[in-house]
């Protein structure tokens, strides 16, 4: 789960620099999709918001709320599609790029 | 998902929105400082680290574009230096003038240096209510227009830059223009000069300042027709604010 606080650290510096603030979204989705008890990936998205919100100077909480249902998404697409939620990743992945494609 | 899950998420998004509900009254405000204080140093050696990563990078598209903008840099160099020539003559026979005449200077500003922090759809600095910064101040470097408060908290304040879609500055073209319009910002990467009447004579290339003569930009392109109500133009800013590392607050 450290390696999933660091990306997310990172992915916030990331954002702050740049206008892209889907970044910190996705060491939250992966995390969701790859670990298998959900508190600690609530717990990430959590903090993760919390210090978005502190660093981008958005109302604090409102980026923990968007990530924990974001969180609550993933975990329900998982529970529900079984073995083939790995799909979901690609399409994380595309969107991503898409998205970064289209603001550059 | 399973019942004890839905229990936790649910339990994380009341939490979430408590400390949205209490941030909203400002009961945070205390605990939002001392954090902050912590992260102001994290988030100037990020601003750095990305502002000397933009140089390295834009080294390597140099060349495709460099020598012709060398030369034209050359040749605008030469004109500015006539022109400053000729503007030094001037200032000096103003201060001749103005000591005859008894008057005072008329720009009499209060700076505060401010360490550049980052740059998302505001950009954030390094100083807060605590160093007398208010909603509203503009923010400048070398007289160059860069934004106006918008939020402040103790140790922070965010500037609204020109390009913000919800950014409203009135302007003028030339510093003693008469020529009046407004100034917005679209999709957060251009400004818009607009509300220009359709009599008044704008040009590609003049520069376009706020009331309190700073200067925004210079103007890029003619957008409007003649038979539109207003004429329309596209500002390119004078400055990039991501590649800065430190700007003023003007205070009074």
């Amino acid at each position: 789960m450290i390696y999933y606080y660091f990306f997310s650290f990172i992915s916030i510096l990331v954002a702050t620099q740049n206008r892209l603030l889907f970044w910190p979204a996705l060491p939250v989705i992966f995390a969701a999709c790859f670990q298998d008890s959900s508190s600690p990936v609530l717990i990430l998205s959590f903090t993760t918001g919390l210090l978005l919100d502190l660093f981008v100077g958005n109302p604090l909480g409102i980026s923990a709320i968007i990530l924990i249902l974001a969180t609550g998404l993933v975990l329900q697409l998982k529970s529900r599609f079984g073995d083939n939620w790995r799909i979901f990743i690609l399409v994380l992945i595309l969107t991503q790029i898409v998205f970064y494609v289209s603001n550059h | 998902m399973t019942r004890p899950q839905i229990r936790s998420l649910g339990i994380y998004l009341v939490i979430a929105a408590l400390i949205l509900i209490l941030d909203n009254f400002g009961y945070l405000n205390p605990v939002k400082s001392v954090v902050q204080l912590a992260l102001i140093p994290v988030e100037s050696v990020t601003h750095s680290i990305s502002a000397s990563l933009d140089d390295t990078f834009s080294f390597f598209t140099f060349w495709r574009s460099g020598e012709s903008r060398i030369r034209n840099l050359e040749q605008r160099n030469l004109e500015l230096l006539a022109q400053a020539n000729k503007a030094s003559a001037l200032e000096t026979e103003n201060i001749i003038l103005r000591q005859q005449l008894g008057v005072k200077d008329l720009v009499d500003r209060t700076v505060l240096p401010a360490s550049v922090l980052g740059e998302n759809r505001f950009l954030s600095l390094g100083v807060g209510s605590d160093h007398q910064v208010v909603v509203g101040l503009p923010v400048v470097y070398l007289d160059n227009y860069i934004g106006r408060v918008i939020k402040v908290t103790p140790r922070n304040s965010f500037i609204e830059l020109p390009t913000d879609a919800n950014a409203k500055i009135s302007a003028k073209v030339g510093i003693n223009g008469t020529v009046r319009g407004l100034i917005s910002g679209q999709y957060n990467s251009s400004i818009v000069l607009d509300h220009v009447s359709q009599d008044e004579n704008i040009r590609v290339g003049d520069a376009v300042f706020t009331e309190d003569n700073f200067l925004i930009g210079t103007i890029q392109k003619i957008n409007s027709k003649d038979t539109d109500l207003f004429k329309q133009a596209t500002v390119k800013p004078a400055v990039d604010p991501g590649r800065l590392v430190t700007v003023f607050v003007v205070l009074k």
